[in-house]
């Protein structure tokens, strides 16, 4: 799989060196300013125009660096880095990231002020933290900080509830590991279990896009029909309202796979070759894609008793 | 000698005042924003509000405060509290020109206040920092020598103009004036008509005004106690 190309933004250390020599940059130029225009003499007034202009520029410059970082890491998803021992983020901050581990380790920690700071969990590869984000602008309710040198994607809320409102393919990917990821995390945080949470599973999930599945007919029905997108079309409970319909150029008449009656007079053999040849490979519309390649003659079979089980 | 100054040192244009007033408040509201800001940031509590008034107290206001300052330096850069800042090198210049009694063209036209703002500037137009690229070198050239402290920067030596002194200046504010024109015998009008001719040596007019109307400062040897005038209220 191709690495996907993120920004790689500057992290919280260096950030706060560049916003630091821009902070004094600019005191140093506010100093030099109020004393070239009140004194009036060559000496502060040639270290204002030479000294105090670059300050200013210099200055300006790297606070719009920080600002533009800023608002890329919080609009977009960005590849991040922290060094062994940084914090990521602190309890009580407001933040509105999800971060996925690429590489390296982190634990959480509760910090209390008058005792002993707790840690909460360690993480690894793979794994996700930042959840509360999703929530609102609520604050972190615990530190999280690098163990070991780390790599992260960091993941704004405004994005990811876009790709999670329009990637119903996602959202069932997502929806389908949530229930391990729930009961996972009220283990690891005793009973408590929340929406940012389950929407956490959710990141994690699309991130490393794997979902595991029992066997079993109509239930690994369900999880191929849902990994594989046909609610996108024929909609979460396969009532023929997938979000895609209205999308399309001509709107197709779908049926509602929940009637009773919607599937009358369709034997198995016909589904079954409709998913595998697709609407065209039998005289149906073309919009019902084919799935042979993608999809075991099984499979399709356990997909059609999904199907047949939503009656 | 009488030394009481009306002439206040600080002539600089209500124009510049004002650049130096918004300035001066744009360089205050900066220094309150970034150390606010910074402190509201160190509490970690409203960091949204913080990282506001870092953006603007970074960002936006110092460059007005740029420009304003910058306005604001170069229209000082032209009274002559500025000139007089190089206390050993000009202030013969300036306390002579201050001075009621002195009878030199720079005192005369300051006592009678025919320049009344910045009179070092207006006959020295071609001078300053921020004059034609040319009077920029020469700008820099004083600042060099007084920052080594060389002989003329001491007031030990006299100073020398690097060229001989063009009629321009004076042009600029007399060519106009019909009395000027008709006196000095002719000679005035044929100055102004560009009818006289060049030195070949030094570029100079033949008939500097400074022939008959100099000397514009007294020269250094000729100033017998240093005057210091006071720095005047302005
Ligand atoms: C791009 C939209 C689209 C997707 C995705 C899609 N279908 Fe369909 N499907 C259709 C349309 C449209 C029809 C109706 C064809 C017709 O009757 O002309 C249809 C018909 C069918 C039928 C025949 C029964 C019926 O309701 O007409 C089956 C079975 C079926 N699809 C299964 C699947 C399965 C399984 C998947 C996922 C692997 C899937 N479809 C994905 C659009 C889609
Ligand atoms: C009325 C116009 C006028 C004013 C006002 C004036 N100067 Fe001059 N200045 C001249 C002229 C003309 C010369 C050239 C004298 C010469 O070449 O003999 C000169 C020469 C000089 C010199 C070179 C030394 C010299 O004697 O040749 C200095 C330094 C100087 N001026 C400084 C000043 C300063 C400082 C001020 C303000 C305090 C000032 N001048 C105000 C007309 C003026
Ligand atoms: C940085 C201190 C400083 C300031 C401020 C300053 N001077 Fe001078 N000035 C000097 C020194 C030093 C010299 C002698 C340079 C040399 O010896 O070459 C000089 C020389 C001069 C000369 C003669 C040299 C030439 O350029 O032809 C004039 C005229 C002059 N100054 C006018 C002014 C006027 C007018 C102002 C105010 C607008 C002013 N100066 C402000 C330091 C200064
Ligand atoms: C900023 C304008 C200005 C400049 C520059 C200027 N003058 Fe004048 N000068 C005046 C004014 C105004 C008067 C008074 C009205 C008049 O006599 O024309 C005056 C008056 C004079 C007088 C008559 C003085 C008296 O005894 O009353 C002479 C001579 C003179 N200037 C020569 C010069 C010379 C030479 C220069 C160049 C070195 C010069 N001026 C530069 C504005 C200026
Ligand atoms: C040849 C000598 C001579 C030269 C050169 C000369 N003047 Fe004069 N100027 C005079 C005389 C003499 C008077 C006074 C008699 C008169 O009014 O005719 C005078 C008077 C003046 C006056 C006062 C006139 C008035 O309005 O009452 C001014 C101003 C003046 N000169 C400026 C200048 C300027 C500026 C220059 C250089 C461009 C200059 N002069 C060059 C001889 C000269």
């Amino acid at each position: 799989m191709n690495k996907p190309d993120l920004i790689r933004l500057p992290g919280p250390r260096l950030r706060g060196r560049v916003l630091l020599l821009s902070k004094l940059l600019i005191l140093l130029a506010a100093v030099l300013t109020l004393v070239s225009v009140n004194l009036c003499t060559a000496l502060t007034l040639s270290l204002f125009l030479i000294v105090g202009q670059a300050a200013v520029i210099a200055g300006a410059g790297l606070a719009l660096f920080v600002a533009a970082t800023d608002f890329l890491r919080t609009r977009g998803t960005s590849e991040v880095h922290f060094n062994a021992g940084e914090t990521v983020f602190r309890q009580g901050d407001v933040g509105d990231l999800v971060y996925v581990i690429v590489s390296g380790e982190v634990e959480a920690i509760r910090e209390d002020p008058d005792g002993e700071d707790k840690v909460l969990a360690t993480m690894g590869e793979g794994e996700y933290f930042g959840e509360m984000a999703l929530l609102s602008d609520a604050p972190r309710t615990a530190t999280v900080r690098a163990r070991t040198d780390l790599d992260a994607i960091a993941m704004a809320r405004a994005d990811f509830t876009t790709l999670y409102a329009y990637l119903p393919n996602l959202r069932v990917n997502v929806e389908s590991v949530m229930t391990e990821r729930k009961a996972q995390n009220r283990e690891r945080l005793g009973s408590k279990s929340s929406f940012g949470m389950l929407l956490a599973g959710a990141t994690a999930a699309a991130l490393m896009a794997s979902a595991a599945h029992a066997a079993g007919d109509a239930a690994a029905g369900e999880s191929l029909y849902k990994k594989h997108g046909c609610a996108q079309c024929h909609g979460m409970e396969g009532k023929g309202d997938g979000y895609l319909l209205p999308m399309l150029k001509e709107t197709p008449t779908m049926r509602d796979w929940s009637d009773p009656e919607a599937l009358d007079g369709l034997t198995d053999e016909f589904m079954i070759e409709i998913t595998e040849k697709g609407g065209e490979g039998v005289g149906k519309s073309e919009i019902m894609l084919k799935y042979g390649k993608k999809l075991s003659r099984d499979e399709i079979v356990d997909i059609v008793a999904y199907i047949r089980s939503l009656q | 000698m009488d030394l009481s100054i009306e002439v206040p040192l600080h002539t600089g244009s209500s124009f510049a005042d004002l650049g130096s007033y918004v300035a001066s408040i744009l360089a205050v509201a900066v220094l309150v924003l970034v150390l606010s800001g910074w402190l509201l940031e160190r509490t970690r509590r409203v960091s949204a509000t913080a990282s506001i008034m870092l953006f603007l107290g970074l960002t936006i206001l110092p460059i007005f405060m740029m420009l304003f300052g910058a306005f604001a330096s170069v229209e000082q850069a032209k009274s002559v509290e500025f000139c007089h800042s190089c206390h050993t090198a000009m202030n013969p210049y300036v306390a002579d020109m201050l001075d009621r009694d002195s009878t030199t063209l720079a005192a005369v036209h300051s006592s009678e206040r025919y320049i009344p703002r910045d009179p070092c500037y207006k006959c020295h137009a071609n001078y300053g920092v921020w004059g034609e690229a040319e009077a920029k070198f020469r700008g820099f050239a004083h600042l060099y020598h007084w920052l080594l402290a060389s002989p003329t920067a001491l007031g030990i030596e006299q100073i020398e103009t690097y060229e001989p002194y063009a009629n321009g200046p004076c042009l600029e504010c007399h060519s106009g004036a019909k009395s000027f024109l008709e006196s000095g015998q002719g000679v005035h009008r044929m100055i102004a008509d560009n009818l006289l001719e060049l030195d070949d040596d030094t570029g100079a007019p033949v008939t500097s005004c400074l022939v008959c109307h100099g000397p514009a400062h007294p020269k250094l040897a000729d100033i017998e106690v240093e005057i210091v005038p006071e720095r005047a209220e302005g």
